[in-house]
């Protein structure tokens, strides 16, 4: 045995092992510690036609939302105030979240109101140092779990979106309050037009969400797209997200395919 | 005790194949990642000559501009030429144009001699700051293991990279001018749409809202 410790390869294969085996350990017992699943990141960015600051929030949205996996960061432009692209359900939510603050745009909202920028996120305006500002705030929001698992579908029916799908409580406790909402968004050409909301769904109601419980949900879009070519149907996406009724943050959210 | 010792020996030669396996794929995938343009990280240097025969090198560029354009294009490749030209004519609208600087690293093709008249005269015919480099040996292409064509690199003045664009699709090239819009001033924009919105760059809502 004394050989075998004195033996540099030995000694060097066996560091190697009890390293691995507790990488594999640690690994192990994060994971064990509870079932929370990765939180995705949702971002509302509410703009307006009008505001010459919001081309530039809606730059560093996009270019960050496109440079992450599919879904993990999830962006929507929401118009408001008779731009033209607005519509009534937008302005409510924004008043929603606003209802006891400032108004104004650019108004960013990272997993509801758990991060909120209004402006560019600093006060020189410059288009790199506010894609700083949102990167950190978005990697911050990435690094965090959750107890609530989404997962849904898609459809399209007889010129109607149909949103199918489930919720589970992964967590050991009860959540409380929580509302299970939605929105579709149109694909678009043009910068600040990429993640343009069409439709918001009424909401559904989670008093009680009791620890290992599965909810299903089904939601129908308000849009008629029956006339819409089929090439065009593929550019309506929706998503699907779970908020704090009270805090208005957002637990998590997800893309549907 | 022979057999013993041979099989000492043979295990022993086992690991050390192991140790040396691990190094070498640990060195191996650190090396990948320094030699790749990555966003972030300093632009390697180079010296390349020019079409009129002078010599640059890349850091001979720093602290010299605010912005400077490392562009890659393929002269067989029609494609990253016309998007090249498309780049340099947008440039004519902003200014200064001491604040920025173009190095367009150039993969010859077959025909040399016919690559350098045509760049030549059209370089002439810009009046932006342009600097036209031949890379007849790829060595700057490899080393900055440039994939397609068009490449461009945004470098920051201390020659950092900044900004890759090498995809351009219709989304990302939107992307690229509109940031570009963002960073350099036009000639053309007026500069007082801002009017409504207050110094922390938030706009308030119109009225009746």
């Amino acid at each position: 045995m004394k050989k075998l410790i004195n033996n540099p390869f030995f000694f060097s294969a066996g560091l190697i092992l009890v390293l691995l085996c507790l990488t594999i350990y640690s690994t192990g017992a994060e994971a064990n510690q509870d079932n929370h699943v990765n939180k995705n990141v949702f971002i509302e960015l509410f703009l307006n036609a009008d505001c010459s600051h919001c081309p530039k929030a809606a730059f560093c949205l996009e270019e960050l939302a496109w440079s992450y996996d599919p879904g993990r960061v999830i962006l929507i432009e929401a118009h408001i105030w008779g731009d033209g692209y607005d519509i009534p359900q937008t302005n409510e939510r924004y008043n929603w979240y606003t209802r006891q603050s400032a108004q104004g745009t650019p108004d960013v909202f990272i997993n509801g109101l758990t991060e909120r920028v209004q402006g560019l996120g600093c006060e020189c305006g410059d288009i790199d140092e506010s894609y700083q500002v949102y990167q950190e705030l978005i990697e911050q929001e990435l690094a965090k779990t959750t107890p609530v698992e989404i997962y849904t579908e898609q459809f399209i029916c007889e010129g109607k979106i149909l949103v199918q799908g489930n919720l589970s409580n992964k967590g050991y406790s009860n959540l409380q309050n929580l509302i299970i909402g939605g929105m579709v968004y149109y694909e678009g050409d043009e910068s600040e037009y990429f993640y343009l909301v069409k439709d918001i769904f009424d909401e559904q109601d989670i008093c009680q969400f009791p620890p290992m419980d599965k909810r299903n949900f089904t939601f129908v879009s308000h849009l008629d797209l029956s006339n819409i070519e089929e090439d065009k149907l593929k550019k309506y996406h929706t998503v699907i997200f779970v908020q704090d009724k009270l805090t208005k943050e957002i637990l998590q959210s997800f893309l549907a395919n | 005790m022979q057999s013993k010792n041979h099989k000492k020996s043979s295990s022993e030669k086992t690991i050390l194949s192991i140790i040396l396996l691990i190094t070498f794929f640990s060195l191996f995938s650190t090396i990948q990642v320094l030699a790749q343009y990555e966003r972030g990280s300093l632009a390697p240097d180079f010296t390349l000559e020019a079409l009129d025969g002078d010599v640059y090198q890349l850091n001979q560029f720093n602290n010299k501009q605010d912005h400077l354009f490392l562009c890659f294009v393929n002269n067989d490749d029609s494609a990253s030429i016309a998007k090249l030209q498309d780049f340099v004519n947008f440039l004519k609208d902003y200014q200064p144009r001491e604040s920025y600087q173009i190095i367009t690293v150039v993969e010859p093709g077959q025909d040399i001699e016919k690559t350098k008249e045509q760049l030549l005269l059209w370089q002439e015919k810009t009046k932006i700051p342009i600097i036209i480099l031949l890379d007849n040996e790829r060595k700057v292409i490899e080393n900055y293991q440039i994939e397609k064509f068009p490449t461009f690199l945004l470098l920051r003045t201390d020659l950092n990279i900044h900004r890759v664009y090498d995809r351009f699709t219709s989304r990302e090239e939107k992307s690229f001018y509109q940031y570009l819009g963002f960073i350099l001033t036009s000639q053309k924009s007026s500069g007082s749409s801002d009017s409504d919105c207050d110094d922390d760059g938030v706009c308030p809502p119109p009225p009746g809202y």
